[in-house]
């Protein structure tokens, strides 16, 4: 039996959308929202993929985004009761953002900080996994997230305590460097993480332009040498090696993009969320990913991003259709506990029935046409065309 | 110096938690040395291993409103019966994972990526099921020996029963499967099917159903391991299994993947290292930090992988990796 993939795939989509503005509960900014972590999380997923690595370290990145927000927005940056302003202290001076709101510009910082935190972090586990191969890395990537789960629950490393617990009264202890156990902001700020944004929907205006970023970049990416380069490797290390690429660079530059990735998803969704801690970083979660990214298909980028939606959006979802009065009480308690039941049912399923995933590369070209009057044989290439015009 | 006058007791109670390990990863590496895969889905068999033998011992199952509340077989077996037939059924589901999620990806000769994360979907299927089932309630744990004292002293080390229970246990199992690999044909066709899966098929070893006794097998192993466990824990709740599933894969990269005694000797290494750890605690005055071992034992399998990795990256007892043109 053979479905048409893009039949099934433009089905299933519009299938999302619709039950997705159906769905009661949710506000739809904070609906498009989820989604748009969930398609960052498939990419996160996919471009160890893209060179034939199994990765399951995303969320140990997404960890580290979300603590990036926390660190930035509570620890550093500190709110002026009296005008309602906010300040950041650079050591000698500081800067006061005239607005009431928490400046978008420390997103931006927060962003970029998270970033560069998450890729040293990937270089470091991507270079030690990478003595390896195959299956060694997907162990070695598990590690990863424990480890970093327990390194943020610490009271105390080395000399760093953190912050006074403000409900000590004797103002002797402290939450740890990260906060804890029960994270940033913890009891640190009762209303939560600071919003930049007055309404949900304002979320938006940040999480978009970033999807589409990132989609534009691995879509670039894909065309250009980078892709190329990784899709060799996976289609045969040895054989790309002796062709001159370059295995372990592009690997771990893979790995690092990688981390980027899911440290902006984890950025943009602990001021969504209000809060940060260490069971933000599940091994639930890093199937989740894979899961979005192999339902969607690995061979082009597209297929992640839908997957990472359809995965996120399915859970919402279910938890939200818990959420409708008039319910069993069992049913309910079903419908909030099943949906570890049904990622698994669709990834097993997938696998075997489907593994190429929703997304074809053919699609993707179709939407996208490649450039080809550079290729046309007998055509003089452009560049050289302008190169002889402009001498001329 | 308690960390010394503990030694002997850490050590003990490391050796019974790590004849766990060791247990639990032969599963894993069982399937690996013949398959070439890793079986996510062996965290969930440990689990439901241990709640076969708590129902078929009488347990009486969680409260809240789920389908099996409250529930329990209307018949209560001996703990040691209950705990060899809970092992068989679970080497069953095992049998019903490998059919149902591994072999339409052998036949079609798909990526070894789909077959880890189709057995990470059975995975997380098991376990909610069991979640969706009976509820998430811990259950207590039952009484392998009724009547016996539940610990007694030798010289300054308190033995729990239930401990020296787990090790006895764990080192009969693996000698009977040290028999059955080094001294029966069935083994020697394993180590074979191992070495080379294609040939031993060419020379008449039925692959496909030593790749099913193999999935039985290991389904026992890791079943054991669980109602062991939960006889000095008690069954925490349907994800009592998942801790155990990283610390299995943190014990075969070690040991050397799909090297049988590099589990065994990965297991007690874990075991022994992570009790220890935990003794552990020391004050560094100059940054006023009372460092405590027990709040990073979690991370100790990870890191001791980590330190191996950088080592000795084919793992204690491993074979180095040979790559194939």
């Amino acid at each position: 039996m053979r479905v048409p993939r893009s039949l099934l795939s433009s089905v299933l989509l519009l299938a999302l959308l619709v039950g997705f503005s159906v769905v009661p509960g949710l506000s739809p900014a904070v609906k498009v929202y989820m989604l748009t972590a969930g398609a960052l999380c498939g990419l996160s997923a996919y471009l160890p993929l893209m060179a034939g690595q199994l990765s399951l370290a995303s969320p140990a990145f997404y960890l580290i985004g979300g603590y990036a927000t926390g660190m930035v927005s509570v620890l550093w940056v500190k709110e002026d009761f009296d005008t309602g302003y906010w300040k950041v202290p650079l050591g000698f001076t500081k800067i006061t953002f005239t607005s009431e709101l928490y400046p978008w510009q420390m997103v931006v910082v927060e962003l970029i900080l998270g970033a560069i935190v998450a890729a040293a972090f990937g270089f470091i586990v991507g270079t030690i996994a990478l003595r390896l191969q195959g299956i060694y890395l997907a162990l070695v990537t598990i590690g990863a997230v424990e480890i970093l789960r327990i390194l943020v629950l610490q009271d105390q490393i080395g000399p760093f305590k953190g912050p006074l617990d403000p409900g000590d009264p004797d103002r002797i202890r402290h939450l740890g460097p990260f906060g804890g156990a029960t994270g940033l902001p913890g009891q640190l700020r009762t209303a939560g993480m600071p919003q930049p944004v007055d309404f949900e929907w304002q979320y938006l205006l940040i999480a978009i332009p970033l999807v589409i970023l990132c989609a534009f970049f691995v879509f670039r990416l894909e065309r250009g040498r980078t892709g190329r380069a990784l899709a060799a490797i996976r289609e045969d290390e040895l054989a790309a090696s002796a062709m001159g690429i370059r295995p372990k660079y592009y690997k771990v530059l893979a790995f690092v993009l990688s981390a980027v990735f899911a440290s902006f998803a984890g950025t943009i969704y602990a001021h969504a969320q209000n809060a940060w801690s260490y069971r933000q970083a599940t091994f639930v979660l890093a199937t989740a990913m894979l899961a979005g990214a192999v339902v969607g298909g690995t061979r082009t980028f597209l297929g992640p991003i839908i997957g990472g939606m359809l995965i996120t959006g399915l859970f919402e979802a279910l938890r939200s259709l818990a959420g409708v009065d008039g319910l069993p009480g069992g049913l309910r308690d079903v419908l909030l506990n099943v949906s570890p039941f049904v990622q698994g049912l669709i990834m097993t399923v997938v696998c075997v029935f489907l593994s190429k995933g929703l997304i074809s590369p053919g699609l993707v070209d179709r939407l996208f046409p490649r450039d080809t009057t550079l290729f046309r044989p007998g055509a003089t290439p452009r560049s050289a065309d302008a190169a002889s015009e402009a001498g001329r | 110096m308690s960390f010394i006058r503990d030694l002997p007791q850490n050590f003990f109670d490391g050796l019974s938690i790590g004849s766990v390990y060791a247990l639990f990863a032969l599963g894993y590496t069982l399937i690996f040395s013949i398959l070439r895969i890793v079986n996510f889905a062996h965290g969930a068999i440990f689990t439901i291993g241990a709640y076969f033998t708590y129902v078929l011992t009488g347990g009486t199952l969680g409260g809240g409103n789920f389908p099996l509340s409250n529930t329990r077989v209307p018949f209560s077996l001996n703990f040691w019966i209950a705990l060899v037939l809970g092992a068989l059924l679970a080497g069953l589901v095992n049998v019903a994972i490998e059919r149902f999620a591994f072999r339409p990806l052998r036949n079609r000769n798909a990526d070894t990526l789909l077959s880890l994360v189709s057995s990470l979907g059975v995975s997380l299927m098991l376990s909610n099921l069991i979640q969706n089932l009976v509820g998430s309630d811990p259950l207590p744990a039952p009484e392998p020996l009724p009547g016996t004292k539940p610990s007694f002293n030798v010289a300054s080390v308190i033995v729990q029963t239930s401990r020296l229970l787990t090790f006895a246990v764990a080192v009969i199992v693996m000698a009977g499967l040290w028999y059955l690999l080094n001294r029966t044909r069935t083994g020697k066709a394993l180590k074979a099917v191992s070495e080379d899966a294609t040939t031993s098929s060419l020379l008449g070893i039925s692959t496909n159903r030593l790749i099913l006794f193999t999935f039985m097998l290991c389904g026992v192993l890791g079943a054991v391991a669980g109602t062991m466990v939960s006889t000095n824990f008690n069954i925490t709740g349907p994800y009592m299994g998942s801790e155990y599933a990283l610390i299995g894969l943190a014990v075969i990269v070690i040991g050397g993947l799909g090297d049988i005694p590099g589990a065994v000797l990965g297991g007690f290494l874990l075991g022994i290292l992570q009790t220890v750890v935990s003794s552990i605690s020391f004050r560094v005055g100059f940054w006023d930090w009372n460092f405590s071992g027990s709040s990073w034992k979690d991370a100790v399998p990870f890191i001791t992988l980590a330190v191996v990795l950088l080592v000795r990256p084919e793992g204690l007892l491993g074979r180095a990796q040979i790559q194939k043109v």
